[in-house]
């Protein structure tokens, strides 16, 4: 294929596109809910994920000590235990900052403050703790087995293992993210359908053209070559309309979900929202549905 | 130039279409040929252009065994003969110029060579005012026009018309066939399928009548009869 050909198929397709503006702006229109959709779901599926891993990262185990043992003591656990493969990371907590806490979260209730005020740092209810984090939930029984042990168990007064809410709250998340993902599977199939057949109703339109350009003369190529460059156009303008719609809407809730996962913006960007990525991922699906609807129509009507 | 040799074509569904067709049509001919709707000249025409194949015999444009065409090759059989269809079949999103110069550009040909043939085109055909008319901005006639301008694109040596005046009032019509004659006179073979009785007895060429897929009457100087 020459050069000049190659110029007529894009400039043919170019103007199918805009002497058929009525077709195109149809077709065009439903590539831009099927991008939306599927990019919403996208977007969905992303969040159940984050906030699942956040939740995950929230809950810790929290080991309490007995008030006898020393803060030096505590110190040489917490090293042994960072040392740890499965763990993520260890806070040591004394009990100074532990009574400060709970003042914190009492701070309306003078009464309760007052009490615990009369103490003085010394005799200080309050146990020091170690909260640690584990990179996954199936470590939880290793790291609690480790404080069973015989040197240790003296200076331990409690575990805290927030199992229980972790595995009901992931069952919970898992179980929207399976949802998620079957909506998104189902919803994507069905737009796609939706698109394809506009595609067909828009060529089927205009199966006698495809006749006719056959009887001129013109190869199977230079026939069908406008047609699918009208595929990548209706793929381009879908995906740059669903990006103007897409995008201040994640720029005005973006801050507003990182906020309530209690989560950084750049992290939450970097985890898949990407604006950059999200775009080129539009163009790529667009283009490729556009292209492959336009060229399974085409293929029936150019039979020979 | 065109040679057919005991052709006849069979429909899947039983129906014979054409039987046994044994004729020569010479360079610069203009051939008339007549019948019933349904007596297949429409048929004769398809296989001219292979759009279809005979079920028997063959046919020989220039000597060559047109069956044997490869299939990506039959655009460039096509872009040696025009046609020109009862119902014009233009492009409907084209300008004029534009449905002529796509014949071209299915050739190769330049832009420059476009711009300066499709205008004397469209002046042999008279239209060379509504070269910027899409098709539904022209009347019957002038469309029937530009698919003759059209066909002309390639400067074929044989040209093919299928009722081309079938559409069309007598005024019209006569119109279009005296513009067949001059391409005729021009050089360009042509194969015209109608059953206009007055055009056909005016044209005092050769004419064959089909009856039911037979050639019943073969005249060198023929009049409409059936």
């Amino acid at each position: 294929m020459n050069r000049i050909t190659l110029y007529r198929i894009f400039k043919n397709g170019a103007l199918n596109y805009s002497r058929n503006f009525w077709l195109s702006l149809a077709a065009t229109a439903v590539m831009v809910i099927t991008l939306f959709i599927m990019s919403s779901l996208l977007i969905l599926n992303v969040l159940t994920t984050i906030s699942l891993e956040t939740i995950q990262e929230k809950v810790d185990i929290s080991v309490y000590f007995k008030l006898d043992a020393t803060e030096n003591v505590i110190k040489q656990i917490e090293n042994q235990v960072a040392m740890l493969p499965q763990v993520k990371g260890v806070t040591f907590i004394p009990s100074v900052d532990a009574r400060e806490k709970f003042k914190e979260l009492h701070k309306d209730e003078p009464l309760l403050i007052e009490s615990v005020e009369q103490f003085t740092d010394a005799e200080n209810p309050f146990p020091a703790s170690l909260a640690i984090r584990v990179n996954s939930l199936e470590d939880y029984p290793q790291i609690i087995s480790v404080f069973s042990d015989e040197k240790l168990t003296p200076y331990v007064k409690k575990i805290t293992d927030k199992r229980d809410i972790v595995e009901r709250l992931s069952r919970i998340t898992g179980g929207i993210e399976n949802l998620g993902l079957a909506l998104a599977l189902i919803f994507s199939a069905i737009t796609v359908i939706v698109m394809f057949n506009t595609i067909r109703l828009t060529i089927y339109n205009r199966r006698e053209e495809i006749e006719i350009m056959r009887l001129v003369g013109a190869n199977n190529w230079y026939i069908r070559g406008p047609f699918i460059i009208e595929g990548i156009l209706y793929g381009l303008a879908g995906a740059i309309v669903t990006a103007i719609v897409l995008y201040p809407l994640l720029y005005f809730l973006t801050p507003r979900i990182a906020g309530f996962l209690e989560l950084e913006a750049a992290r939450f960007d970097y985890l898949g929202l990407n604006f950059g990525l999200l775009f080129a991922m539009l163009v790529v699906t667009g283009v490729i549905l556009g292209v492959l609807s336009s060229m399974i129509v085409v293929r029936r009507y150019l039979k020979i | 130039m065109i040679h057919f040799d005991h052709v006849s074509k069979e429909y899947e569904n039983g129906t014979i279409a054409l039987e046994d067709l044994d004729f020569e049509i010479l360079p610069g001919d203009f051939i008339s040929i007549v019948g019933k709707s349904g007596a297949g000249k429409s048929t004769l025409l398809k296989l001219i252009i292979r759009e279809d194949v005979p079920s028997q015999g063959v046919i020989y444009i220039e000597d060559v065994d047109i069956s044997k065409i490869a299939s990506e090759d039959i655009p460039y059989l096509r872009r040696k003969i025009g046609v020109v269809f009862q119902d014009m079949k233009l492009l409907p999103t084209r300008t004029a110029f534009e449905n002529v110069a796509y014949a071209m550009e299915v050739d190769g040909m330049p832009r420059p060579q476009i711009e300066v043939e499709v205008p004397q085109f469209l002046g042999l055909v008279g239209l060379e005012r509504k070269a910027l008319a899409f098709p539904d901005q022209l009347s019957g006639g002038e469309k029937q026009r530009v698919a003759i301008a059209r066909a002309l694109a390639h400067r074929p040596l044989l040209l093919l018309a299928d009722e081309p005046t079938g559409n069309l009032d007598n005024v019209n019509a006569f119109e279009i066939l005296t513009l067949l004659r001059k391409i005729n006179e021009m050089g360009t073979t042509i194969i015209l399928a109608t059953h206009a009785r007055e055009l056909v007895d005016k044209i005092k060429k050769r004419v064959m009548v089909l009856e039911e897929g037979r050639l019943v009457s073969d005249e060198a100087q023929g009049k409409y009869k059936l």
